[in-house]
C-alpha cells in the first residue's frame, strides 16, 4: 500500500509541476503566436507541443522504482530526487522552446513590421487618389 | 510529410522502448516460472524504465517536429510575402 501511495504522490508531484509550468505559459505563449503567425492550427500545435513534451518528461520521473525492503526516508529521497531530475529536462524543453519561438519572432516580426509601414502608405494613397 | 510525421513519431518511440534490453539488466536467467515470481522486481524495474525511455524519447521528438514545422513555416511566410 505504501508503495503505491509513493507512486501517486510522485506522479502528483511530477505532473503538478509540469502543469503548473504550462499554466503559467499557455496564454501569452498563444497571444504571441497568434499575433505573430496569424494561423491558429499553427499556434496549437507548437502550444501542444509544448505541453506534451513537458508531460510526458514528467511521466518520464513520475516512473520510479521503488524497492520494497526501502524504508520511510529512502522513499522520501527517492521522491525529492525524481523531482529533481525532472526540472533539468523540463529547462531543457523551455529553453528549446524559447529559442524556437525567439527565431520565429526575429524573422516573422520583420515581415509584420514592413506590413505595418506599408498599410498606413496604402491608405494614405488611396486618400490621395480619392482627392483627386 | 503526411506519412513522415507519423512514421517519425512511432519509429523512435518504438526504437526506444527496443532499446531497453532484458538480459542486459539481470534478466537472463529465468528458466522457470518460479525465478520469474521470485525475480519479479527486476522485470518491474525494467518495464518502468522501458516506459520512461520511451516517454522522454517522444519528448525530444515532438521538440524536433516543432522545429522542423517552424523551419516550413519561415520560408511558407517568406515566399508567401515575396509572391505579393
Amino acid at each position: 500500500m505504501s508503495l503505491i501511495l509513493v507512486n501517486v504522490v510522485q506522479v502528483l508531484l511530477c505532473m503538478g509541476l509540469a502543469i503548473l509550468v504550462l499554466a503559467c505559459l499557455e496564454k501569452p505563449v498563444r497571444d504571441l503566436l497568434d499575433r505573430l503567425i496569424g494561423m491558429p492550427s499553427a499556434t496549437t500545435f507548437f502550444v501542444r507541443v509544448l505541453g506534451l513534451s513537458l508531460l510526458l518528461l514528467a511521466l518520464k520521473e513520475a516512473v520510479i522504482f521503488i524497492d520494497k525492503q526501502d524504508d520511510a526516508w529512502t522513499y522520501s529521497f527517492k521522491l525529492m530526487h525524481g523531482w529533481a531530475d525532472m526540472m533539468e529536462p523540463a529547462y531543457a524543453v523551455l529553453l528549446v522552446f524559447a529559442g524556437l519561438i525567439t527565431v520565429l519572432v526575429a524573422v516573422l516580426r520583420h515581415g509584420h513590421q514592413s506590413q505595418d509601414v506599408s498599410e498606413p502608405m496604402v491608405s494614405a494613397e488611396l486618400d490621395h487618389h480619392g482627392r483627386d | 510529410m503526411a506519412v513522415a510525421f507519423p512514421a517519425g513519431i512511432v519509429l523512435p518511440a518504438f526504437a526506444a522502448f527496443l532499446s531497453v534490453g532484458y538480459l542486459e539488466r539481470g534478466c537472463g536467467g529465468f528458466n522457470d516460472a518460479e525465478a520469474v515470481i521470485r525475480d519479479s522486481d527486476q522485470l518491474f524495474y525494467v518495464a518502468e524504465h522501458e516506459m520512461s525511455h520511451t516517454a522522454e524519447t517522444l519528448a525530444y521528438v515532438l521538440l524536433v517536429w516543432a522545429a522542423i514545422y517552424a523551419v516550413l513555416l519561415i520560408s511558407w511566410k517568406k515566399s508567401h510575402s515575396t509572391h505579393r
